[in-house]
């Protein structure tokens, strides 16, 4: 039997009378449909919260009782409900190390004296511990706050609600018809020098008002604010203020409302900079603007007013849900969960008491764990690109505290517990053997693997047609997709200069020879002259001529012949050199492939097969074989197909106009398909290159090696 | 390097009681100073030890010479060495060598070296690890008449009356020629007695009376322990507290068996309980027991033998609660209702008359499951007693409610020194170190052990092993060597002592019921042809003298007929035969039916060994062995963690209950 009505220790502490200290406070609260009870030490500020079981006992504590008796008769009135003893001391003693009780007792002044010390180092020792969080209190900002109210309060009511509402709305919809102008080079604008001083002073400014949100709303509903001063969140200075007094508010909305009261106010205060930013003329005073709205709409959007984290979301949703300390147990839920169904622990209670709590306990623990491990690594990634040393830091301390914590904790459980003593089998079958199994799979079962990239169908140079000389295109002479021999006429063109040219040539050559004839008559040496001028324009004709008949387009060889938009052809100027068409016989046609830099080292040193997709076919996979590699990287793109624009891989690079450049150095290779499988050039491809199989643990190792040398180079 | 001996003193009064304040080690204390211990393993005093044997031996050599008057005179000027310099290593040795010389003269008996090297090592405050037979008790007077010569109270703690009172006769006249008073702490003692006791220089207590008595000082002082209020209480006159306190405070303890008391003891907690409790309705507690009977195992419950627990299981939680509804409003709640039928149903399955509990005059008396003695005036906690007092059948006794608890653990920490020294401390090393900052350090013996350890024999059947037991104790007494049987339980022994009757043998039994006749029965087992069998009775600190001619046969002849949960335990029982160069022999019988084996507390591999063992036609009577050992390891391991836990929960409930303002 897991408990036992009656505790071992029950006769230190039945005779004792204890009572709650005179400055505390009860308030009864209600979380989704169930009564609560929270206690409020107003000396320390801290709330405590408790069950109406405890309460039932607490409520019969009044210094005359005896804790024997006041169990007795709480176990009169629970029926089934009773605590067992072991249940009342534990109460007793949190109540006492809150400093709520007094009892008839002497206490234990070797205890006193060490909890005092424990409590002193642990004033040094917290913040060592986790330096991401110190908190600095300063000043007690009560005073100035009750003579400031009258002259806030009009801001915090319902009118002033509605003004923030339109505002709010119409920068929302400003800021998304002026989406671009926002975004262009925002991250240069956001790290200039100058910038980073003036959001150094923003921020604090900023983030003063959002506290002030806070502490005035506790106060329009007569809480009280006694602990302002500067918390060191990730070693940046951030105001606080202590507005835990909310958390005695009966009414959820007002303790949502207090909460709420920083994020409403930078959102407001986002979507005044945001309209003035969009009004001003270019300037300093622009520049604030923009940083002002920057500042705080991402801040609010990223941390505060996400509830995924500890901050002041969090604390809304919390009452929103009604789930009180909705965090620790939404991660006590997962333990219960893994206890009960992984490892088939028997006897527990689980921390969902009402319906509907599970779903959101379970939901948020996963939720938050994800998100919390997403923005770490974001942070990591962008402190670490700017201060190296700082990063890994930074990222060493997440991994212990998202990572080997965690872990630590489970194994310690899983091998200390006595509980799991008796589970040896079970923990074997159901954590030990998954975990190696998967492990095992990880690290040592080769899994197919492969790389894929994009290319072109490619038709090699000798089988291209080109134009010979500049000339407009006239006529077909063959029509697309039949088959030729080599000297068939394929295309003709016209060059109406040319031809004009010719005729001149062939006039002049009349006219020297004219002259000669006369010549030869009267001038010897003129004749002679005249012979050399004439062997000139003859050869002058004659290439021409031979221009001429370059303008009709022979096959050199024996394929098909293929234009690829032959209706445009006709008209068209081709200049000397174009690739007009294809003749093309069934070997020939090849695949041109971009392999990216991260991927060319494994395609060159580890590929077993080249399988290709081409996109008119897409169902069929075809083999290819590597024809050569160009070892050079380069920046140009084979076909425009291949560009992000043309619904390829490789953005282009905007500075180049003319030819299609892409951002990153590409790798080519050109595979050889088998006969006949397409005639289309430029068609896009889809090309695996296959590896050996390998373990997945390398493939990941190998990522993780990439990110770190493509931005850490190390 | 030089030996440390305590030196810090602190004033032994009424008032002040010293002691060293409880302390509860963070985690990671704990690890260092695990380390700290390894460390110190390593750490060699064998040559400085030596050295100062040497030492003691020289400052010998003159004084045999000197006659009674002139020794005599001795003893004041060291008294007043001894509390000027304290204890340093020119005082301890004369001091040793002084006592070493009355005692030959006084007692007969002169220490040897081991014993003044073991007495070194006590003084240090450390365990010294003597060979059962070494003469632990002579040795124990060296360190305790120098501790008490330097005005430092000693308390000498034994684990049971007869060794406390029988090392008390011993050692008085030695400690009378000292000059120094012997206090005797023994059950069945008044209040004046007792106080009378621990003022003597020297107090040989047993263990649970000496922590009852402290535990009564408590109670006595209630909350108000502040010396101050204590002597102001004084000066106001009448009746002050302090002069109803039994202690002067705890200065400095030497553990005798200190395995056995401050390890195996530790589990169960030491109460001082008041009859003033509220009595049970026999019928409230009749209906549970009745209603727990037509329970059925594996259906309604389970049994956990390892834990010596009840599970419930669904069904029969549903069960109970049907059962129970016409009767009355006393079933009405669930914890306290399923807490009752818990309680009966471990009465039923895991307390058995002759085995934790004898009846004697119609009331319930408890077994030490460790020393085979009866407990009297102790009772069972939580109406565990009434429970059982109702299935036998016996008038209910009041329910008594608890005054004042503390574990030996926690007791044993609070002195200012502590020593011990025991046979048997190899294996709980570690824990001697991790729990009471006591290291250990074994003595050389004097001479030689020529006892013998013939092989263990191994049965399937219990009804084998029985008729091999007596087989044995025939054969041995036909040789006419005395022979001494071990036995686990008083039902046990007294099933042997049947079938040794129907050989017709004759035979002593020694347990819990014949407890009164003890020291006579001890001192006719090593008589030629004696046959003993005994309990744990019969196990630490008996020393049975072997009768004349007896050596020649071949000395005592010990047969255990179980293994026990404890290695330690075992080779005590073997070390009553072979004690001090003497000759014996020691045969264990053993079976798969043992209790050792039953269930699952011998740990999965034991038993597969065992299912080898009968399966495999080789090597079956060593893999036997195998098996019963790794039994008895999987046992010792998992007692060692139920101590350990109970050790950690001890120290959070302290500081959980801080608020009580009460320290037990």
């Amino acid at each position: 039997m897991s408990e036992s009505l009656f505790s071992q220790s029950w006769y230190r502490v039945a005779p004792l009378k204890p009572r709650l200290r005179s400055h505390v406070q009860i308030y009864r609260h209600q979380y989704r449909g169930e009564d609560w009870y929270v206690i409020q030490d107003q000396f320390t500020g801290r709330h405590h919260r408790f069950s109406p079981e405890a309460y039932q006992l607490i409520g019969l504590m009044d210094g005359r009782r005896t804790l024997g008796a006041i169990w007795t008769t709480a176990c009169g009135r629970l029926g089934d409900h009773m605590p067992t003893q072991d249940e009342v001391i534990g109460l007793v003693s949190q109540l006492h190390r809150s400093d709520l009780l007094q009892t008839c007792a002497l206490p234990d002044f070797a205890d006193l004296k060490q909890r005092l010390l424990q409590g002193r180092r642990n004033r040094w020792l917290t913040p060592l511990l986790s330096p991401m969080a110190v908190r600095f209190p300063l000043l007690d900002p009560d005073r100035f706050l009750n003579r400031t109210l009258p002259v806030v309060k009009p801001l915090l009511s319902w009118p002033a609600l509605l003004v923030w509402l339109l505002v709010v709305v119409f920068a929302v919809v400003m800021m998304v018809s002026h989406w671009t102008d926002l975004t262009n080079n925002l991250t240069d604008k956001l790290f200039g020098l100058e910038n980073l001083f003036l959001i150094s002073l923003i921020y604090p400014l900023l983030k003063i008002i959002h506290e002030f949100g806070h502490a005035y709303m506790v106060k329009k509903w007569g809480g009280e604010v006694h602990e302002m001063g500067i918390m060191l969140l990730v070693f940046m200075p951030i105001p606080y203020v202590e507005a835990s007094a909310s958390l005695a508010f009966r009414d959820k909305k007002k303790r949502m409302l207090v909460g709420a009261a920083g994020i409403l106010i930078e959102l407001f205060i986002a979507a005044v900079a945001l309209l003035l930013w969009l009004e001003m003329e270019p300037g300093a005073a622009r520049a604030a603007a923009f940083n002002v709205m920057l500042i705080a709409g991402v801040s609010t959007v990223l941390f505060n007013g996400n509830p995924l984290l500890r901050f002041d979301a969090y604390y809304v949703l919390v009452d929103a849900l009604e789930i009180p300390n909705l965090g620790q147990r939404s991660t006590a839920y997962l333990a219960y969960l893994a206890k009960r169904h992984v490892l088939g622990v028997r006897g527990l209670t689980s921390p969902a008491t009402t319906s509907g709590e599970a779903g959101w306990l379970a939901g948020y623990a996963l939720a938050s764990f994800v998100y919390r491990l997403f923005i770490s690594v974001r942070i990591i990634l962008f402190v670490a690109g700017k201060f190296f040393m700082f990063g890994v830091v930074l990222a060493l301390w997440a991994a212990i505290g998202l990572v080997v914590l965690p872990t630590v904790k489970v194994l310690r459980y899983l091998i200390k517990d006595g509980e799991m003593r008796r589970k040896r089998m079970r923990i074997f079958g159901a954590v030990v053997v998954p975990v190696v199994a998967i492990v095992a799979f990880i690290s040592l079962v080769p899994v197919p693997f492969s790389t894929l990239c994009q290319g072109v169908t490619w038709a090699p140079d000798e089988a291209r047609v080109h134009a010979e000389v500049d000339g407009f295109v006239t006529k077909l002479l063959t029509d697309s997709g039949e088959q030729v021999t080599a000297g068939t006429p394929l295309l003709r063109c016209e060059d109406p200069q040319l031809d004009a040219h010719v005729r001149l040539l062939e006039a002049r050559q009349k006219e020297y020879q004219a002259r000669y004839n006369v010549s030869l008559i009267s001038d010897r040496t003129e004749a002679i002259l005249l012979k050399e001028a004439m062997a000139q324009v003859t050869a002058e004709l004659q290439r021409a001529q031979e221009r001429r008949q370059a303008l009709t387009i022979y096959s050199r060889k024996d394929g098909v012949f293929i234009v690829p938009q032959p209706e445009d052809m006709i008209g068209h100027f081709a200049r000397r050199g174009t690739a007009l068409g294809y003749v093309l016989d069934d070997q020939q046609m090849q695949v041109r492939v971009l392999v990216g830099q991260s991927d060319i080292d494994r395609v060159r040193a580890d590929t077993t097969r080249v399988e290709c997709r081409l996109a008119q076919n897409i169902d069929d996979v075809v083999e290819a074989q590597v024809l050569r590699e160009v070892p050079a990287a380069s920046h140009e793109l084979p076909s425009l197909a291949l560009s992000l624009e043309g619904g390829g891989l490789f953005a282009l690079d905007p500075r180049e106009k003319d030819r299609a450049m892409a951002v990153e150095r590409l790798f080519q290779f050109d595979l050889a398909l088998p006969e006949g499988m397409t005639r289309n050039v430029d068609e896009r491809v889809f090309v695996r290159f296959v590896h050996q199989p390998e373990p997945l643990i390398r493939r990941a190792y190998r990522a993780v090696r990439r990110v770190l040398l493509s931005r850490f180079a190390v | 390097m030089a030996l440390r001996f305590p030196n810090q003193q602190q004033p032994a009064s009424h008032d002040l009681r010293p002691e060293r304040p409880d302390r509860v080690e963070s985690r990671l204390e704990m690890v260092a100073h695990r380390m700290v211990g390894q460390l110190k393993r390593l750490q060699r005093s064998g040559p400085s030890l030596q050295r100062m044997v040497t030492t003691i031996d020289q400052l010998g050599e003159p004084l045999r010479s000197l006659d009674e008057a002139q020794l005599r005179q001795r003893i004041e000027p060291l008294r007043l060495a001894l509390y000027e310099k304290g204890l340093t290593e020119q005082t301890v040795a004369e001091s040793f060598a002084l006592i070493r010389e009355l005692a030959e003269r006084i007692l007969g008996m002169r220490h040897y070296p081991s014993q003044l090297t073991g007495g070194l090592i006590m003084l240090q405050g450390l365990v010294a690890e003597m060979e059962t037979g070494e003469g632990k008790t002579l040795t124990a007077t060296l360190p305790t008449a120098t501790i008490a010569l330097a005005g430092i109270p000693a308390h000498v703690i034994s684990v049971n009356d007869y060794l406390t009172g029988r090392d008390a006769d011993q050692m008085e006249p030695l400690y009378k020629a000292l000059g120094l008073r012997v206090g005797r702490v023994i059950h069945g003692q008044s209040p004046a007695e007792r106080r009378q006791a621990y003022r003597c220089d020297i107090t040989y207590a047993t263990n649970k009376e000496l922590v009852f008595d402290y535990l009564r000082d408590r109670l006595t002082l209630a909350e108000r322990l502040d010396p101050l209020l204590l002597q102001a209480e004084y000066l106001h006159g009448n009746a002050p507290r302090s002069q109803r306190v039994l202690m002067r405070g705890l200065h400095f303890a030497l553990v005798d068996e200190a395995d056995s008391i401050l390890i195996d003891e530790a589990r169960t907690p030491l109460i001082i309980s008041g009859g003033e409790g509220g009595s049970e309705e026999r019928e409230f507690l009749e209906q549970a027991l009745e209603l727990a009977r037509t329970l059925e195992e594996d259906k309604d419950f389970v049994l956990d033998v390892a834990r010596r627990q009840v599970l419930l299981t669904d069904q029969g939680k549903q069960t109970i609660e049907e059962q129970t509804q016409p009767l009355g409003p006393l079933w009405n709640g669930l914890v306290r209702r399923e807490s009752t039928i818990y309680q009966a149903l471990t009465a039923l399955h895991f307390f058995h008359c002759d085995e934790q509990y004898l009846l004697r005059d119609g009331k319930v008396q408890i077994i030490d499951e460790f020393t085979g003695r009866v407990m009297a005036d102790r009772s069972w906690e939580q109406g565990l007693h009434q429970m059982i007092e109702l299935k036998e059948g016996c008038e209910l006794s009041q329910r008594r409610e608890t005054l004042a608890k503390i574990s030996f653990q926690k007791f044993f920490r609070r002195y200012l020194h502590l020593s011990g020294m025991t046979g048997t401390a190899k294996e709980v090393t570690a824990e001697l170190w991790a729990v009471y900052r006591l290291h250990t350090c074994r003595v050389p013996t004097h001479r030689p052990v020529i006892r013998q350890l013939w092989p263990d024999q191994v049965f399937t059947h219990e009804q084998d092993k029985w008729q091999a037991v007596v087989e044995q104790i025939r054969h041995q007494h036909q040789l006419g060597r005395p022979v001494l049987v071990g036995t686990r339980s008083v039902a046990v022994s007294e099933h042997l002592s049947k079938l040794v009757a129907q050989h017709g043998l004759a035979h002593q039994v020694l347990n819990a019921k014949q407890d009164a006749t003890e020291a006579e029965i001890i001192s006719r087992a090593g008589q030629a042809g004696a046959i003993t069998i005994a309990t744990n009775m019969a196990g630490r600190g008996t020393d049975i003298k072997l009768g004349p001619g007896v050596k020649k046969l071949g000395g005592l002849h010990v047969v255990a007929t179980e293994r026990h949960d404890a290695a330690r335990i075992d080779r005590q029982l073997a070390g009553r035969c072979g004690r001090q160069g003497d000759p014996g022999s020691c045969q264990a019988f053993l079976c798969f039916e043992d209790p050792l084996l039953e269930g699952n507390r011998a740990g999965v591999v034991a038993h597969l060994v065992r299912r080898l063992a009968t399966v495999v036609p080789v090597m079956r009577s060593s893999m036997a062995r195998w098996a019963i050992r790794l039994a008895q390891n999987h046992v010792e391991r998992y007692h060692a963690r139920i101590r350990k836990e109970l050790f950690r929960r001890d120290q959070a409930q302290g500081s959980l209950l801080s608020f009580s303002g009460r320290l037990e």
